[in-house]
């Protein structure tokens, strides 16, 4: 685990802010998660879709709200979870259970949030990753901005299977400079690795219901400037390029162009499994649904689906 | 008709999906099937007493656990034992070859056939795949498995005569599946390497002077050589050994899949899983690697060095 330097005292009273984190199976990370938070949002609510370790135990010892749903994707238990906390503060904060506000980020947001004016609906965020205790800071790892905090009621989460983002509805949205939401899961590689599987499998359903034209087209104006630009190569680059030799295409671009190769020996782990083999596995389930459609068209392809990786798709 | 002397052998555990054709396949060929399951939670007992196997129960500890514990405590009264997996099934050649081993001289022990792999409909012929020999017929009470957590042979007390025909390896479930097994069969991967690189005295390999010459060519390149490349890299170079060298590239669109991930993810995965094992015995030792082993790979020692 890395050094991380005591928790500074909180400076003023906590912002008009509630915190909303879906966890679950997170008695690792969440009360680093909500420890930071502590002083700084005047709620902080834990979605929680039943886990069996000690996660809601520690969340309402800490001062968390919890509140317990099924979960089908992220954006539908975000958006549930702030229904259901019926969240009456000005902004929002969405934060995952096994990230946390870095110190210069959680000074920097007590700023932006106090000093925002009637037109600024959101705050994008810069986001950190640590993998096997290192910050990757290249490959364009570290050049993530996302939306993170809104005005309560001006946003919402993308309805989406995968890589969900927070649609703006007006006004701007501007970019914290400094500090960052850090992104540091403290499990092995094994559990990494099942967890992508699971990722992978969401990816292909959403790149699958883009096929099949059962997509909701959004607005991508309401998306972030950052978010918007990597939407848009995704599907003019990324998206019409043959399956799997993408894969490797994005890999060279990000270790080579992107200068990934500069992160050392966790760097070079990450970018493989995060950069390439996710992406690779992302296209043989692809590969496989696609002669799923072909065979027995959506209808097999939502039976499938529902068998091998127990996602019902007709819910959504 | 010539008799049926074979018992055919079968692990088990969650295979509703193969089981049905496993035994199909060979049911008219031998005289009994003995299916070992391990606590299936699917339909695979039932499927299997329904086409005609005997089904027995034993937890699960490691293949050659399992495998031994059947050579045990079933009894077995033909003169042969054939060791398949469900995903597994013999070819006609094989099959018509296996109804006249009644021709075989006695100091022959055992037979190997030639592992075939189908993978997603394409039988990967380049990339070093067909040209693995295995041991999966012997005579009863001359042959057992070795004890190891992976890549378990079968060592025999005679010799070994290669049968024709293929023994085909045809799994049906998705990638996602097939991507949990192979995080598993890592981590006991890592527990093997990780004997031989911080406890060498301790790791046993006395079987492997029963093996081929080309089983143990294989385990010598495996535990000297690769071994000793850098950590990381070696996945690199032997999947470009692989996939170049040995010409995997022509096994077409499902080589290219096979060969990354089989050749190249899955031994980057192992390394990935060594570095983190490295780093806790260094950092805490012997008893939190253990400790480690039973939390994050699902695998209970006592110590480092079990087998069992």
């Amino acid at each position: 685990m890395s050094t991380r330097p005591v928790s500074p005292a909180p400076i003023g009273a906590p912002l008009d802010l509630t915190a909303v984190i879906i966890a679950f199976n997170e008695e690792l990370h969440i009360a680093r998660c909500i420890e930071r938070l502590t002083g700084l949002a005047a709620r902080v609510v834990v979605i929680d879709s039943f886990s069996t370790d000690r996660t809601v135990e520690i969340a309402e010892s800490l001062g968390a709200e919890v509140f317990q749903h099924e979960f089908l994707n992220h954006a539908a238990q975000f958006n549930w979870g702030v229904d259901a906390a019926k969240v009456r503060t000005g902004w929002v904060l969405r934060i995952d259970a096994d990230e946390y506000l870095d110190f210069e980020g959680v000074r920097s947001l007590r700023k932006a949030v106090a000093a925002a004016g009637p037109e600024v609906s959101a705050f994008a965020m810069s986001r950190g990753v640590v993998f096997q205790e290192k910050r990757i800071r290249f490959g364009g790892i570290s050049q993530v901005f996302l939306t993170r905090v809104w005005r309560t009621g001006r946003a919402k989460v993308e309805a989406r299977w995968m890589d969900e983002q927070v649609l703006v509805s007006s006004g701007k949205t501007l970019r914290i400079g400094r500090g960052a939401i850090i992104d540091e899961n403290l499990n092995d590689l094994g559990w990494w690795t099942a967890k992508h599987n699971g990722y992978t499998t969401r990816q292909m359903i959403q790149a699958m219901l883009v096929e099949l034209d059962r997509a909701d087209a959004i607005d991508i104006g309401q998306l972030n400037q950052h978010v918007r630009r990597k939407r848009i190569l995704r599907a003019r680059l990324y998206a019409p390029a043959p399956l799997f030799l993408r894969a490797f295409g994005y890999f060279l671009y990000r270790y080579f162009l992107g200068l990934g190769f500069l992160d050392g020996r966790a760097g070079f782990m990450f970018h493989f499994f995060q950069g390439l083999w996710n992406f690779f596995l992302v296209d043989v389930k692809i590969y496989e649904a696609r002669q799923i459609v072909a065979q027995g068209g959506e209808a097999a392809f939502k039976r499938w689906v529902r068998q091998v990786y127990g996602i019902e798709l007709t819910e959504y | 008709m010539p008799e049926r002397d074979v018992t055919a052998i079968v692990l088990s555990f969650n295979e509703e999906i193969h089981i049905e054709r496993c035994i199909a396949r060979i049911r008219d060929h031998v005289a009994r099937i003995v299916v070992i399951d391990s606590g299936s939670t699917d339909r695979t007992g039932e499927l299997a007493r329904a086409a005609g196997a005997e089904v027995y129960t034993n937890p699960f500890i490691n293949h050659a656990q399992q495998f031994n514990w059947a050579l045990t405590n079933v009894a077995i009264d033909t003169g042969w034992i054939l060791r398949l997996d469900c995903d597994e099934y013999l070819d006609s050649t094989a099959l018509a070859w296996m109804a006249h081993l009644d021709r075989l001289p006695p100091s022959v022990a055992g037979a190997e056939l030639r592992l075939k792999v189908i993978f997603k409909g394409k039988f990967l012929r380049f990339g070093g795949y067909y040209a693995t020999d295995l041991v999966r017929l012997w005579r009863t009470g001359q042959g057992r498995i070795e004890s190891r957590w992976m890549d378990e042979r079968t060592v025999v007390d005679g010799s070994v005569v290669r049968a024709p025909g293929n023994l085909i390896d045809e799994n049906l479930n998705s990638i996602g599946w097939w991507t949990d097994k192979h995080n598993r069969y890592a981590s006991r991967h890592v527990l093997e390497m990780t004997m031989l690189r911080h406890f060498a005295d301790r790791y046993r390999d006395e079987d492997v002077r029963l093996l081929s010459r080309k089983a143990r060519l294989k385990r010598f390149l495996r535990d000297r050589v690769y071994l000793n490349f850098p950590l990381l890299v070696r996945p690199f170079l032997y999947w470009v050994y692989r996939y170049f060298f040995l010409l995997g590239f022509l096994d077409g669109k499902m080589g290219l899949v096979w060969h990354f991930l089989h050749g190249y993810w899955y031994y980057m995965l192992i390394d990935g899983k060594l570095v983190e094992a490295d780093r806790i015995l260094a950092r805490h030792g012997e008893a939190a690697l253990i400790e480690h082993f039973g939390t994050s790979h699902g695998i209970a020692l006592g110590r480092i060095g079990d087998r069992s």
